[in-house]
């Protein structure tokens, strides 16, 4: 079975660990993973998992016996290889295909059909994703965003005001040079034909600072030197998409 | 000691006038970079503010501490410093407003304590 490539979404490496699995799954794609013991994916729409593969040594998992292995914790940090999981972003197109292509192969969550098992199961419906683009975020949004460990605060904004925010710091000082930033970024890339920004960032010795468009507003993100940028990429990429201002 | 710091607001991009206006609505002190007709600035800026803190003292809404005036061609902001003095900035319509109105904030003690 060869899914859609989808757009390249991110590499998270042994997402368990650092408690970030259910972050992953913030997106419309599929999650291509390794854990060492076996391969498979999961097919995610937006938080909630259609449908699922694993195979290993002892044999292939469909649907919730797939998630169950590929989602198994890894054990202790001796001894045991580490997981890699690659994010794909998929449109509205190549989800459908891909759901085609795993309904089809009986992976849906719903029935889960353990071991080898030809037979298909009755076809699920899957649940349509919401094209909502609401005029704020909402506050899960920036609350998925505050709980990233390493992010020190988070901020929407809009014209170089402070919409809405979570975590510690002088908001309004952050909206004002966000914009700044925004306005210089966005100059740049308009003098040098690069089309419009997805995303800003600005790395320093001791922190990072994104900006990212999101709907109606922009997400200024601060984190400490340790943040994992490839995580909050994925993530605000998801959020984007989910907010119908990803590209 | 009043004309630098009221100069600093020239280098925030869009700003083209920072002027302190006593409440007679005479200018104490400015700073403009292009054609802003400071004295017709001053007179109306008292007037505005003050019937914008009138409104806010009769609808029981306390004291007014910025008051934005958006206009076509840009805006204008204008902040209360004291009893006696106000201050206004004037802006083109590049200005990031969320930035101005920060710096006005930052340094109004400064700006009282240089009166």
């Amino acid at each position: 079975m060869k899914l859609p490539a989808g757009a390249e979404g991110g590499v998270v490496i042994n997402p368990q660990k650092e408690g970030m699995l259910q972050y992953l799954m913030a997106f419309k794609g599929a999650i291509m993973i390794d854990s060492g013991r076996g391969k498979g994916f999961i097919l995610t729409c937006n938080g909630t998992l259609v449908a699922a593969y694993f195979k290993d040594r002892h044999g292939i998992y469909r649907g919730e016996s797939a998630v169950q292995n590929l989602m198994a914790a890894p054990g202790s940090d001796a001894g045991l290889p580490q997981q890699n999981f690659v994010m794909r972003v998929y449109g509205d197109e190549e989800f459908t295909e891909a759901l085609a292509l795993c309904t089809k192969g009986g992976l849906l969550i719903e029935p889960a059909v353990p071991q080898e098992d030809n037979s298909a199961p009755p076809s699920t419906t899957a649940p349509e994703s919401s094209r909502h683009t609401p005029t704020f975020l909402e506050e899960s949004t920036l609350t998925k965003i505050i709980s990233q460990p390493g992010v020190i605060a988070v901020s929407a904004f809009y014209e170089g005001f402070p919409v809405q925010s979570l975590g510690e710091g002088d908001f309004e000082h952050v909206a004002a040079r966000a914009e700044d930033f925004l306005r210089a970024g966005t100059r740049l890339a308009q003098d040098m034909n690069l089309g419009k920004p997805d995303q800003l960032i600005l790395e320093t010795a001791e922190n990072k600072f994104i900006i990212a468009p999101c709907g109606d507003l922009f997400l200024c993100i601060i984190t400490r030197a340790d943040a994992q940028l490839g995580l909050m990429r994925v993530l605000i990429r998801s959020i984007q998409i989910e907010v119908g201002s990803g590209t | 000691m009043l004309k630098p710091l009221l100069e600093e607001f020239l280098r925030v991009e869009g700003v083209s006038a920072a002027v302190v206006v006593g409440r007679d609505g005479f200018v104490i002190e400015s700073a403009v970079s292009g054609k802003v007709d400071i004295e017709a600035l001053g007179a109306m800026a008292s007037t505005g503010l003050g019937t914008s803190e009138a409104m806010g003292n009769t609808l029981g809404k306390g004291e007014l501490s910025q008051m934005l005036v958006e206009l076509e061609k840009g805006p204008i902001i204008l902040a209360p410093l004291s009893a006696d003095e106000l201050i206004a900035l004037v802006a083109d319509t590049t200005a990031n407003i969320g930035r101005i109105r920060y710096e006005l904030k930052k340094n109004k003690e400064r700006i009282v304590a240089a009166l």
